[in-house]
């Protein structure tokens, strides 16, 4: 049966040319994907990060982009992601390149302009 | 004749045969059916019989307008920014279809006036907003008179920061060592409670004089007798300043002179009067 | 090869109360590929939780799901407590473990209900939601709501529940197994219910791998994959907790996972309660937040992420809720090539799909 893990926080930064030869490894190595999430850094920089779970230890990478810059789609490795980089894009306006599923920003109906900034 | 009968009644029989197996298959969930047709509903005949409210159901908000002193706590408490209050006008007004019943408001009321109800806001078609009249600030008397901004007697003051660990809205900042006492004006929702809970009485709302605080007699440092002394610990337990120390199982009862701050709690929560300053 | 249909599944469809639309392709009455799209009903709730601090951020994540909200504020109050580095008392441990597993009865009732419903098995669907009444009284008694318990906070609970409470629980949920038993034996047994559902729909292990599937959906697959297993997640280490695992990885497989589920939290909440430790339940807490941490939790459909990056003051700079169904759809996706038009609703069913969760 499976053993007992003590999740560490495991955060690595990585630069965004570095990004697919990451994953790569990654999926060579047996880890599933977790998750992508978008953070708006500031008025210039997103921040995102990439989450993997091999037997329950999590691997986060961290990529760092400016407005306007694009990244490489992951979905050649991790098909599932679609999902998360079609979010991203639709409500933080990051394009992702070469992706195996583009909704071309149709993924989520919603009446406001992304990104969303509301007010404190 | 009778051949036919005989391969009719063979083929039946094994027809039943088969078909018997393959048909309890189907009826697993009959004796269940079953046993409920000679049961009583589960359902209630609402609303003929009226539900049983649980004691910590959360149904709707409700106010105890006499005790409220609209210092709008609530109000930056709520989530959905279902509650308004108009301290100037006397009003508290809740949107009763916004509001989500975490009871958030009643947790940080500082005056316990809000309750959490057990009964729902009955169904509506317009949105129902409820207003509640409050005293206004004239009519109540403030516990220490006045009405402007909260002061600190600098002179009586102790540091010992008993107002700020009181203060709901995180106003009040406290520093022992350096002597400060520093109010945030705009967070500072004029509640009182800091009055309530100051050892030396020396808060104030602007211009009233404070209640002057009974100078402790004696040369100031803190002393127990030990023969009265039943070593009960109150003091330690109210001891804004944590200086006590207070152990029933040894007999030992200890004053850090360094951390005291004289206030007199520990005076006043003597069962045994056997404290001095 | 037959001519290629295009056929709308929802938003709106008898099955699902919750909006997801597939373009079904079809070659005659065999699904040749599915194309998901979702996004009808985004609330933009972790935007939301930017503007509200963190203590009333709680009650915002709360309403994420209506069906596993304990869970959803336990993640969001854990991810924030590891980020401030304060670690809740034990015994407020133990009561979310024991309420979070009485969500997962209650959403499992809930599920296996909706399945029959789905299958058109009318009586059997009223029979589970029947017994899930129960399970929504006991909610209620304990911490005041039905579906939504506003009950965790950060740095532990807001109300303890007593002792004679939780034994009652005990007792309550022990004398309702033999009547879960009852139902549940029907979608095992039941030949009408194994016509629709064995084989149907079959997930490898390799595919749910692959697909990152998570929950019962990768643990029916015979994917060893439960956040239970991890130590950052309640008390589940001192409770014995071992995954249900089943083989088949067809709708079948999909649905006994989830009953197994329920004997075995009913013996979780047990074993919780006789262990439970008094003491305090909350504790003083850093009025602000910084770094960031992120925290798993087993939700009733699976794996859940919890991102919580603080901003140095009483509010977040993002609060990322990642569901279990976001990762559970390409698994769905994948399944639904191949299958015949009639099983699409019980394909989407068995992953048990939470749309306005994965949307937030």
């Amino acid at each position: 049966m499976a053993e007992r893990v003590f999740v560490e926080q495991n955060f690595e930064t990585v630069e965004p040319s570095q990004l697919i030869s990451k994953v790569g490894d990654f999926k060579a190595d047996g880890c599933r994907l977790g998750q992508i999430c978008g953070v708006v850094l500031d008025d210039e920089t997103y921040e995102i990060v990439y989450s993997f779970d091999k037997g329950h230890q999590l691997y986060n990478l961290r990529v760092d982009i400016k407005i306007g810059e694009e990244l490489e789609s992951i979905t050649g490795i991790y098909w599932p992601a679609f999902i998360y980089e079609n979010e991203i894009h639709d409500l933080f306006g990051v394009q992702f390149n070469h992706s195996a599923l583009d909704y071309q920003g149709k993924f989520f109906k919603i009446s406001e302009e992304t990104p969303w900034k509301p007010k404190k | 004749m009778s051949k036919l009968v005989i391969l009719i009644v063979i083929v039946v029989a094994a027809l039943v045969c088969l078909a018997v197996p393959y048909l309890l298959g189907f009826f697993k969930f009959s004796k269940t059916i079953l046993g409920s047709m000679f049961k009583k509903p589960s359902t209630l005949m609402y609303p003929v019989k009226p539900r049983e409210w649980q004691e910590r159901t959360r149904g709707a908000v409700g106010i105890n307008a006499d005790d409220c002193i609209g210092c709008g706590m609530c109000a930056r408490a709520c989530p959905t920014n279902a509650i308004e209050v108009d301290k100037n006008g006397g009003e508290w007004t809740i949107q009763r279809m916004q509001c989500i019943q975490c009871s958030a408001c009643v947790d940080c009321c500082p005056k316990d006036c809000l309750t959490m109800e057990n009964l729902y806001t009955i169904p509506d078609v317009v949105k129902v907003v409820d207003t509640v009249e409050i005293p206004t600030k004239k009519a109540a008397a403030a516990p220490a008179g006045g009405d402007g901004d909260l002061e600190c007697d600098k002179e009586t003051c102790v540091y010992c920061g008993l107002c700020a660990k009181a203060c709901p809205a995180d106003a009040l900042t406290v520093d022992r060592k350096e002597k400060t006492w520093e109010v945030d004006k705009e967070a500072c929702v004029k509640c009182g409670a800091c009055i309530d809970k100051c050892p030396k009485k020396s808060l104030s709302f602007g211009g009233a004089a404070p209640a002057a605080a009974e100078e402790p007699s004696g040369d100031g440092t803190l002393k127990c007798d030990l023969e009265e002394c039943v070593y009960c610990g109150l003091c330690a337990k109210n001891c804004p300043a944590e200086a006590l120390t207070v152990d029933r199982k040894e007999k030992v009862w200890e004053v850090d002179d360094e951390a005291c701050v004289k206030c007199g709690v520990c005076v006043d929560k003597c069962p045994k009067k056997c404290l001095t300053l | 090869m037959g001519k290629r249909t295009i056929i709308p599944f929802g938003p709106q469809h008898p099955v699902l109360p919750e909006p997801i639309h597939l373009d079904l392709v079809l070659e005659d009455e065999t699904v040749v590929e599915a194309i998901p799209s979702i996004g009808y009903i985004h609330r933009g709730l972790e935007k939301l939780c930017e503007i509200k601090d963190f203590n009333q951020m709680v009650y915002v994540i709360e309403r994420i799901c209506g069906i596993c909200s304990f869970g959803h504020g336990w993640g969001a109050v854990a991810s924030m407590e590891g980020a401030m580095g304060v670690q809740a008392p034990e015994r407020a441990e133990y009561l979310r473990t024991i309420l979070h597993e009485l969500g997962r009865v209650h959403s499992h009732l809930l599920w296996l209900g909706l399945l029959a419903d789905g299958f058109g098995f009318e009586s059997l669907f009223n029979h589970c939601w029947r017994i899930r009444e129960t399970v929504l009284d006991l909610f209620e008694k304990n911490t005041g709501g039905r579906v939504i318990f506003s009950i965790c906070k950060v740095g532990g609970m807001r109300k303890d529940i007593s002792n004679e409470n939780l034994k009652e629980m005990k007792e309550v949920l022990e004398g309702l197994k033999a009547e879960i038993k009852e139902i549940t034996d029907v979608f095992i047994n039941d030949a009408s219910v194994q016509n629709r559902m064995v084989g149907v729909g079959v997930l490898t292990k390799e595919e749910a791998e692959e697909l990152c599937a998570v929950g019962p959906v990768a643990r029916a697959s015979g994917v060893p994959q439960d956040i239970r297993m991890t130590d950052n997640h309640g008390v589940y280490g001192k409770l014995g907790f071992e995954p249900v695992l089943e083989e088949a990885g067809d709708c079948m497989a999909r649905t006994v996972v989830r009953i197994r589920e329920v004997f075995q939290s009913i013996d979780l909440i047990s074993a919780a309660i006789d262990q439970i430790p008094d003491g305090p339940v909350d504790m003083k807490v850093p009025n602000k937040i910084e770094g960031e941490y992120i925290t798993r939790m087993e939700q009733p459909r699976g794996e859940a992420f919890y991102y919580a990056k603080g901003a140095g003051t009483k509010f977040l700079k993002r609060m990322r809720v990642r569901t279990p169904t976001n990762m559970n759809i390409p698994a769905m996706v994948k399944t639904l090539a191949g299958a015949d038009l009639a099983d699409v609703p019980m394909l989407v069913l068995t992953i048990d799909p939470c749309i306005s969760c994965t949307e937030r």
